[in-house]
């Protein structure tokens, strides 16, 4: 459950007075950026994650203060921000991996459990499938617990990244663990994707692979929520950005509000995440 | 879904100790092929040198099954801690399945690996004491194996009655009764499991992760704790179930028991092992409620 620790914490929603929710302005970004849709009054579930108030920390080091926000169904995300600013953390609770947070969770306009894991595709930035899995191991098990699984769409997928489907995961390199981890997820028609850092590992070469298939296999009208260092790499392929920093939302809004600022997003995610890590 | 978790989590453990089944039953067929040896064709060395020669490899067997009690604990903790809370966590804490689904499934396949090796225990040793005993008996008296080793156990069986000043069961009702301690052994390993998940997941959980071996600490208190209210209850209330091979009753009596035994029937108390199972059932609703609320995968 989302709400664990977080229901003492949470304060009411903002309705609109026709009674539809809205952004609350916890969501407003600091830097004199436009927030545009993400503070238009919206139906319930146009939103793919919904988060209020919401802090963690570990063992008294705030990685995310009070953080409000909401992120537009149907879009291409990018989550940026610098190392240490709580991006894995805030996927790890989006996905329901971390429960020791206070504040509201949302996803899919439910709370996190066995529904929104059902509907949601989560690849970490480590290896999770068992050493002593081989590829298809790792396939059949997808397949077995994931009703949206596409095991044809998954062999196919192996055989484009040059898997063998008998090679064990302890036998593979860091790249090709990667690779298998992104296939078993884009082999999934989830309403979400949550990618942490889905190019971190691999080579400049199979990284218009991998962005390939990530841009080609995702459901229609789901919701691709990136988490990358490589703004540039990855910059065309965003429609909304959501930049982390501080512990706090440093910018969340449309790509097309960012662009009409003259600049690019790497060049805005220097000026901003610069002033968020200046010391004072 | 339980069935496919169990299955999964069944094979992770067998990987774990597939290793010292195979060295066991490599032993046991060198054991075997020793028994087909005529020791006695060499004369005195040679039934020396026979008896020697198997009281080596049935230690060896009843080692590498002791090994494989230690191996089945280490690789059940390890595999529950990395498939749950570790890496392989970001992948079984995200499958849509409810977390006593997921602990369920831990758990029977845990179980069943843990009985597993305490089964093959208990055979391995019986069984190399048997062997051992039977090499002399073999050529002291010349009696095949299964008639030395039936004679055997009901010689002991009645030895240890004589010794209790208890009248000899029946056969049926020594089966019963070993069923029930069987039952029993089954209970208390399924109990030791809970207790061990029970442990390793509080020692992720805020602030009892900050604790230096803390999942050792937490299972002795835990295991403390169920005993304790197990023996408690069983001081307040006892319950035998008194048995023979016509009938059987419950009793509050102690007198009752006392004379059962005389007359031949059995008699087994029950209430401390109800109890402990109860304590059980509620440490495994306890550790649901933890991994569904309170444990984040590192």
């Amino acid at each position: 459950m989302a709400f664990n620790s977080g229901k003492k914490k949470y304060a009411p929603e903002p309705f609109s007075p026709e009674g539809v929710p809205m952004a609350s302005d916890d969501a407003v970004i600091t830097d004199g950026f436009d927030r545009g849709a993400a503070v238009q009054p919206v139906q319930k579930n146009d939103f793919a994650f919904k988060v209020r108030n919401l802090t963690k920390d570990y063992d008294g080091n705030i990685v995310l203060n009070n953080i409000s926000f909401d992120i537009p169904s149907g879009k291409i995300v990018g989550l940026l921000g610098p190392n240490g600013c709580g991006k894995t953390t805030l996927m790890k609770i989006l996905s329901g991996l971390i429960h020791d947070y206070t504040g509201m969770v949302k996803v899919d306009g439910r709370p996190i459990g066995i529904s929104s894991k059902a509907h949601l595709a989560y690849l970490p930035d480590c290896t999770f499938f068992p050493k002593r899995f081989r590829t298809i191991d790792c396939i059949n098990y997808y397949g077995d617990f994931f009703k949206d699984f596409d095991k044809v769409k998954a062999v196919e997928f192996a055989g484009r990244f040059g898997l063998d489907l008998n090679q064990r995961v302890k036998t593979m390199s860091k790249g090709m663990k990667e690779k298998l981890q992104l296939l078993v997820v884009m082999s999934r028609a989830a309403d979400i994707y949550l990618l942490d850092e889905p190019l971190g590992g691999v080579d400049p070469a199979a990284r218009s692979v991998i962005l390939d298939i990530i841009m080609s296999n995702y459901k229609e009208n789901a919701t691709v929520v990136l988490s990358t260092h490589l703004v540039n790499d990855l910059e065309h392929s965003f429609d909304h950005i959501l930049m982390l920093g501080h512990g706090s939302i440093l910018v969340n809004t449309g790509i097309e509000t960012l662009r009409s600022t003259g600049k690019s997003v790497e060049e805005i995610f220097k000026e901003v995440i610069g002033d968020a890590w200046e010391v004072d | 879904m339980l069935g496919k978790l169990t299955k999964n989590s069944f094979k992770a453990n067998m990987s774990s100790v597939a290793g010292v089944y195979v060295a066991m039953v490599i032993i046991g067929v060198i054991m075997a092929v020793l028994l087909l040896f005529d020791w006695t064709k060499w004369g005195d060395m040679g039934i020396g040198l026979g008896l020697v020669v198997k009281i080596v490899a049935s230690l060896a067997l009843c080692l590498t099954s002791g090994i494989g009690i230690l191996m089945t604990l280490v690789g059940i903790i390890s595999e529950f801690n990395r498939n749950m809370f570790g890496d392989e966590g970001h992948l079984t804490m995200t499958l849509p399945v409810k977390s006593s689904t997921l602990l369920l499934s831990k758990w029977l396949s845990g179980s069943f690996w843990v009985l597993l090796s305490y089964f093959v225990f208990c055979v391995c040793a019986f069984g190399s004491f048997i062997y051992c005993v039977n090499h002399s008996l073999n050529i002291v008296q010349g009696n095949s194996m299964y008639y030395s080793v039936y004679e055997l156990v009901v010689q002991m069986i009645e030895e240890l009655c004589r010794a209790s000043g208890i009248a000899m069961p029946s056969m049926g009702v020594l089966l019963s009764l070993a069923s029930i301690y069987a039952f029993e052994g089954a209970v208390r390993v399924c109990v030791f499991v809970i207790l061990v998940f029970f442990s390793i997941t509080i020692s992720h959980c805020k602030p009892f992760h900050k604790v230096k071996f803390g999942g050792i600490i937490y299972f002795f208190l835990s295991f403390f704790g169920v005993t304790t209210f197990a023996s408690m209850i069983t001081k307040f209330i006892k319950i035998y179930l008194v048995f023979s091979d016509e009938f059987y009753t419950f009793s509050l009596s102690q007198a009752e028991v006392a004379a059962a035994w005389d007359l031949g029937y059995a008699a087994y108390s029950v209430t401390n092992v109800y109890c402990t199972a109860i304590a059980a059932v509620f440490i495994f609703v306890i550790t649901t409620v933890l991994i569904e609320r309170k444990v984040n995968v590192s």
